[in-house]
């Protein structure tokens, strides 16, 4: 009697306890996912749907895309993030190349110096670069000019950081071998590394097109507000014109823009697993 | 076991929001509180000090960057604040739409005294019907919702050296002087900006209207031809621009890097005394002298905007009698001087007395008289004489001779009759307006390319998308492997590839 009593108590404590896996440490993180990132792209894509008085609408997209100003303003932030991640792929690479084959960069002191200006707030960096030009005598050139400047500056760690990792990271049995094989230095970089280096170029392309198209702090720092790209439009909905539809429309399209592009680089990626590798 | 611990757990983690209700209710009987937001720099937060040692009221002070911004936040939460301080166009769109609560002058003890009459009759002047909320249909003024605080112009700030004051004369003159190329900045912000845009298109309009009801008609139209005129006339000008500010004008016309900006007055004000090193610039330190030059404010003859902050209570908060005490202390005349002391801008107290250093002054004669007037040591042409009794009274002489050099920053703080006649009040923009004037400042803003173009840059992206996608296909499409394909059939009728060059 006694027994089954023990027994029957033991499976109901065993009905009501509460099984600890690893998978429950998610439980925050998924939370916070929740609220802070699945929650808000939900509410964009209700407002970009909706028209000022909550129908379902989409005069925000047909708006968009008859209207020639907000189309080529989104045709400048690309061709202003096209030509800083170019710009920031020649300047990074060499440097990645340089760090990572270099004697003097064990435990990663030099590298330390190229990714120490990102601890600065970068609005801060922003106007003392703008000061420093002014100074310098290059600032009354060109605005545009002046904007790919500020981006470059601002996102060249982003990129030299992704191909570093990579660099790094790689197989240096590759490269001796293509030497023993015959291959001159060049060579060896055309066929050996620059192709295994290819998914670093990528993961910190994609880390410095994307914000470079919405990042309006530089361009109006520096384009001293005769330069608009996509993210002060999208900016000024909320604040000045009080338009949160039109606002989320354009969010929601640079969204779907960025996703689009990702997936069509992503061919570069599949191969290595240095996806991910950033700051 | 565990099931309790868990349970107490629980408990435990609601502790705080029991907690919470529970105190909720007691605090807010026992010691009081006020929540006030305000824009930036816009107090001298000493004040906020002694008004809590006075009256022993806690101020949960807070700051706004744009009137918009904090009508975001009064939608989401109407009893977010106690007090908010916005422009005059804003508590126009705010009370129309019931979201603040009038406030009675007759409990706030000495502000219809003090404030200047001519102020708050203009205030009175803007009447209006509010829409919806506990006072719908009823025909108010915004003289009934607001209780003033600072107030100004918009105008001109120039480098005297190399602007003459013809140049300035009007609002588009500046741009008729080729040497200015690049040297002047305008408000990247659509308000101004508009009604700048507005009075270069009306201009001879302007000059022949008679009176200020006619002014405000002129500079509040809103018509889809006036926005597309305004549009126009702000593209021909932006080639000429250094730049669209809101805040980085003042330093650079200090710095040297433009010569002329569009400023309001508070700004112009500060501007022209950190670059005569009569005060610190925001880093705490003096214009060297070698660096210092004569800026001066003027506001275009055609007209202008003036403009009026105040304090309102959003309809959301209770506590009434708490907020009268703050309005009460913050409306007397000697908290007026010193927040005017502080932040360069205007306040709307005119009136009575206090005490400076142990005497007896006034504003006018603590601001004004003390500051600018040389009528013992010029003669009749070094100066002009500004009366200023229109806005002080006329229970004594408030006449004052300033010199031509000063002119310009006395009419930055206190713009004499002719003036402020010609200023206008802006009302704010409704719904279908506020898109007509996005469209028109988008375009203002930034480029607009030809369509053959925009067509041509996406079916170059279109294409380079399709060449990806199928370059990442590869594998799988049959159309790329032919070559391999003809190797392999070759291969199994035993012939033998052999290639041309080789045979």
């Amino acid at each position: 009697m006694t027994e089954q009593n023990t027994q029957k108590s033991e499976q109901k404590h065993r009905k009501f306890r509460i099984a600890f896996s690893r998978k429950q440490l998610c439980i925050p993180y998924g939370l916070f996912l929740v609220l802070f990132v699945v929650f808000p792209l939900l509410l964009i894509v209700f407002y970009a749907f909706t028209d000022a008085d909550g129908g379902i609408s989409f005069d925000n997209f047909a708006r968009f895309f008859t209207n020639t100003t907000t189309l080529s303003t989104l045709l400048i932030s690309m061709l202003l993030a096209l030509a800083t991640t170019i710009i920031c792929i020649i300047l990074a690479y060499p440097v990645a190349y340089i760090l990572a084959k270099s004697k003097l960069n064990k435990g990663g002191t030099l590298l330390m110096l190229f990714i120490m200006p990102m601890w600065i707030n970068f609005v801060l960096r922003a106007m003392a670069m703008k000061d420093l030009l002014t100074l310098l005598g290059i600032f009354r050139f060109n605005n545009y000019l002046n904007v790919i400047i500020g981006m470059v500056y601002d996102y060249l760690p982003f990129m030299i950081l992704p191909i570093y990792t990579v660099l790094v990271k790689m197989d240096k049995s590759y490269v001796e071998a293509s030497k023993d094989l015959g291959a001159s230095s060049f060579q060896t970089f055309r066929k050996v590394t620059l192709p295994l280096s290819m998914s670093g170029i990528a993961s910190g392309a994609t880390m410095v097109f994307m914000p470079t198209m919405t990042c309006y702090v530089i361009s109006d720092t520096f384009g001293n507000g005769l330069v608009t790209i996509i993210g002060k439009l999208i900016d000024e909905q909320f604040t000045t014109f009080q338009n949160w539809n039109f606002g989320s429309a354009m969010a929601l399209v640079l969204l779907v823009i960025m996703v689009i592009s990702m997936w069509i680089t992503g061919s570069f990626k599949s191969e290595n697993n240095a996806r991910g590798t950033n700051i | 076991m565990k099931r309790f611990f868990s349970f107490l757990l629980v408990l435990l983690m609601l502790l705080p929001v029991f907690t919470a209700f529970g105190c909720g209710k007691k605090k807010a009987q026992e010691t009081k509180v006020i929540r006030v937001c305000n824009c930036d720099d816009y107090i001298d937060m000493d004040l906020i000090d002694e008004f809590e040692a006075e009256t022993g009221i806690d101020v949960v002070y807070s700051t706004f960057s744009t009137n918009e911004n904090l009508y975001n936040e009064l939608v989401i939460n109407p009893n977010s604040y106690d007090l908010v301080v916005p422009s005059e166009y804003m508590i126009q769109k705010l009370a129309v739409e019931g979201k603040i609560n009038k406030l009675d002058h007759s409990k706030i003890a000495g502000y219809d005294q003090n404030v200047s009459s001519y102020i708050s009759n203009r205030l009175k002047s803007i009447e209006f019907t509010v829409e919806s909320g506990d006072l719908r249909g009823e025909h108010v003024s915004l003289d009934d919702f607001m209780v003033g605080y600072m107030w100004g112009t918009m105008g001109w700030v120039y480098n005297t050296e190399h602007v003459s004051d013809a140049d300035v004369k009007n609002w588009y003159s500046p741009f008729n002087n080729q040497n200015l190329s690049d040297k002047i900045t305008i408000k990247d912000s659509v308000r101004d900006s508009y009604l700048v845009g507005l009075a270069m298109v009306y201009k001879e309009e302007l000059y022949k209207a008679k009176d200020n009801a006619e002014i405000t008609q002129i500079l509040n139209r809103v018509g889809q031809e006036d926005i597309d005129k305004v549009g126009e006339i702000l593209s021909q000008i932006k080639p000429m621009l250094y730049g669209f500010e809101v805040d980085s004008g003042k330093n650079d016309i200090v710095l040297g890097n433009i010569d002329a900006y569009i400023a309001w007055s508070g700004d112009a004000a500060y501007a022209i005394d950190v670059a005569s090193g009569k005060v610190e610039d925001e880093d705490g330190t003096i214009l060297d002298p070698s660096k210092q030059k004569r800026l001066s404010y003027n506001i275009p003859e055609e007209g202008s905007n003036i403009w009026f902050d105040g304090f309102v209570m959003p309809s959301g908060s209770q506590n009434y009698d708490v907020v009268c005490k703050f309005l009460e202390f913050i409306s007397r005349p000697e908290v007026a001087y010193r927040n005017m002391d502080y932040i360069g801008y205007t306040s709307m107290i005119a009136n009575g007395e206090f005490d400076l250093d142990g005497e007896p002054t006034t504003i006018f004669d603590s601001f004004v008289y003390d500051k600018y007037d040389q009528s013992a040591t010029l003669s009749s042409n070094e100066g002009k004489w500004v009366d200023l009794s229109y806005f002080f009274g006329t229970d004594r002489e408030y006449k004052v001779f300033v010199s031509n050099e000063e002119y310009g920053r006395l009419i930055a703080q206190y713009p004499d009759a002719q003036i402020v006649e010609r200023c206008a009040v802006m009302s704010y923009f409704d719904g279908n307006t506020l898109l007509d004037v996005n469209e028109m400042w988008e375009k203002v803003k930034g480029e607009t390319f030809p369509i053959w173009l925009l067509i041509l840059f996406a079916s170059i992206i279109l294409l380079l998308a399709v060449f990806m996608i199928l370059y990442r296909n590869r594998d799988k499409i049959r159309w790329f492997k032919l070559p391999e394909r003809k190797r392999y059939y070759a291969e199994r009728k035993g012939l033998k590839v052999v290639k041309k060059e080789n045979l």
